[in-house]
């Protein structure tokens, strides 16, 4: 009678514990997933492709869990995959904008010194 | 594009949890969670990256009370690396809008050179100007001074020779009364204005015996007084021209005519002329002033001229 009621709890706790099946599959984090990648791609494929890399990988696991009715495992894989995409994206957009800032000012620099040597031949004439 | 090593702890504790429980880590707490005050730290992130920042709080919370409760370790571990990531997406935003700010600033400053540029230029092409103004002006003020001084000169110029002309015609008056006051001094001497001068003309019988070309002595205070008229216009230069009438052969009349004339000059040279001064010319018969028909007329026309022509 022991065992049976051990058993019994065990399973009550295996039922609780993460690695069992969530109830619903998890449409909408895939759904996010898909679509933090799918704007995170064109810019982090040049600028940030190893973070583009880890969310894609994460989201092929977070397709195959789904195939297999893990719907838990699939649920934070998509969550994983969609903050990795987003991670993606943001540096990508930051080396984009500074690269621009970089640019600007270097071309500030450029024209301020043609703005001073035209000016040197003013000063010589009396 | 090398893997965050923060990433690898968590992702190893993900990746090796199986169905059996995890062991929660607190190193993958304690990674997210500095992480997460970092970005927190941050004004911009708070400013820029609101909800991503509260997005890692909560993930954050769930972790450390999963933890608390004694969840499974891989649930743990899901929602620190969530916090973490999500942390880090907030601060890159901050950067981002950083770097924008920086596009902006850089923007206004080429916007603010190419102005200064143009405020230059326009400075400069005004300089240029007003130098080429005063150029004009100064050439402008330097043909005026020409022009006044060329008038100036043309009119000093105008003075002396009006000066010079007073002068000449004083000399000439000076001269017409000397020989006006030696005419009536000495009747012997006729004298007359022509266009070749003043004409001394006097009578050989005054001057010389017949036929003789040596000066009576009767002539010396007629040359004296010759003399001391040429002596007073130095600047004068004469000439004595013998005359005859027309007995006798023209060689000898021509002869004897230059001869005189010379004596003239000899006793005129004696009385302290220039030589240089005085040229003589005999002409015979020719020239004759009165008819040699009479003998008052072959009288009149024996004489010595003494030409004094104008200056």
């Amino acid at each position: 009678m022991q065992l049976k009621t051990n058993l019994a709890i065990v399973a009550a706790l295996g039922a609780l514990t993460a690695c069992a099946s969530g109830v619903t599959p998890p449409r909408q984090e895939m759904e996010d997933a898909r679509a933090a990648i799918t704007q995170a791609r064109p810019v982090a494929v040049k600028e940030a492709p190893a973070e583009l890399i880890n969310a894609e990988e994460k989201f092929g696991q977070a397709q195959a869990a789904m195939q297999a009715k893990k719907y838990e495992q699939a649920r934070s894989l998509a969550q994983q995959a969609r903050a990795d995409a987003q991670l993606a994206y943001t540096i990508a957009e930051n080396v984009r904008v500074k690269r621009q800032a970089d640019e600007a000012s270097a071309a500030n620099q450029t024209l301020r010194q043609e703005l001073e040597r035209k000016g040197e031949p003013e000063r010589k004439i009396q | 594009m090398n893997f965050n090593p923060r990433l690898t702890v968590i992702a190893a504790a993900l990746i090796a949890a199986g169905c059996a429980g995890t062991p929660v880590s607190n190193q993958a707490i304690d990674q997210a969670r500095a992480t997460y005050q970092q970005a927190a730290a941050d004004p911009q992130v708070q400013q820029h990256a609101q909800s991503e920042l509260r997005s890692a709080a909560g993930a954050l919370a769930d972790a450390e009370r999963m933890a608390k409760e004694n969840a499974d370790g891989q649930l743990v571990n899901h929602n620190a690396y969530l916090a973490e990531q999500r942390a880090r997406s907030a601060m890159r935003i901050a950067e981002t809008r950083r770097n924008e700010g920086a596009v902006a600033a850089a923007t206004e400053e080429r916007r603010r050179i190419q102005i200064e540029a143009r405020d230059r230029e326009i400075a400069a092409a005004r300089e240029q100007a007003r130098q080429a103004e005063a150029a004009k002006l100064q050439t402008e003020q330097q043909a005026k001074q020409q022009v006044e001084s060329a008038r100036l000169e043309a009119e000093n110029r105008a003075r002396l020779a009006e000066q010079e002309r007073l002068q000449k015609d004083t000399q000439q008056s000076e001269l017409a009364a000397e020989v006006k006051r030696l005419q009536t001094e000495l009747a012997d001497i006729q004298a007359k204005e022509t266009e070749r001068g003043w004409v001394l003309s006097m009578k050989n019988e005054l001057l010389f015996d017949t036929g003789k070309a040596t000066l009576k002595d009767g002539a010396q205070r007629a040359l004296n007084n010759v003399a001391g008229l040429l002596s007073k216009h130095r600047d004068r230069s004469i000439a004595i021209e013998g005359f005859t009438d027309s007995t006798g052969t023209k060689e000898l009349n021509q002869r004897l005519s230059e001869q005189r004339a010379d004596a003239v000059k000899e006793a005129l040279v004696a009385r302290g002329i220039e030589p240089k001064r005085i040229d003589t010319r005999g002409y015979g018969p020719q020239f004759p002033i009165a008819s040699n028909d009479t003998p008052v007329g072959r009288q009149l026309n024996r004489r010595v001229e003494i030409v004094i022509p104008p200056s």
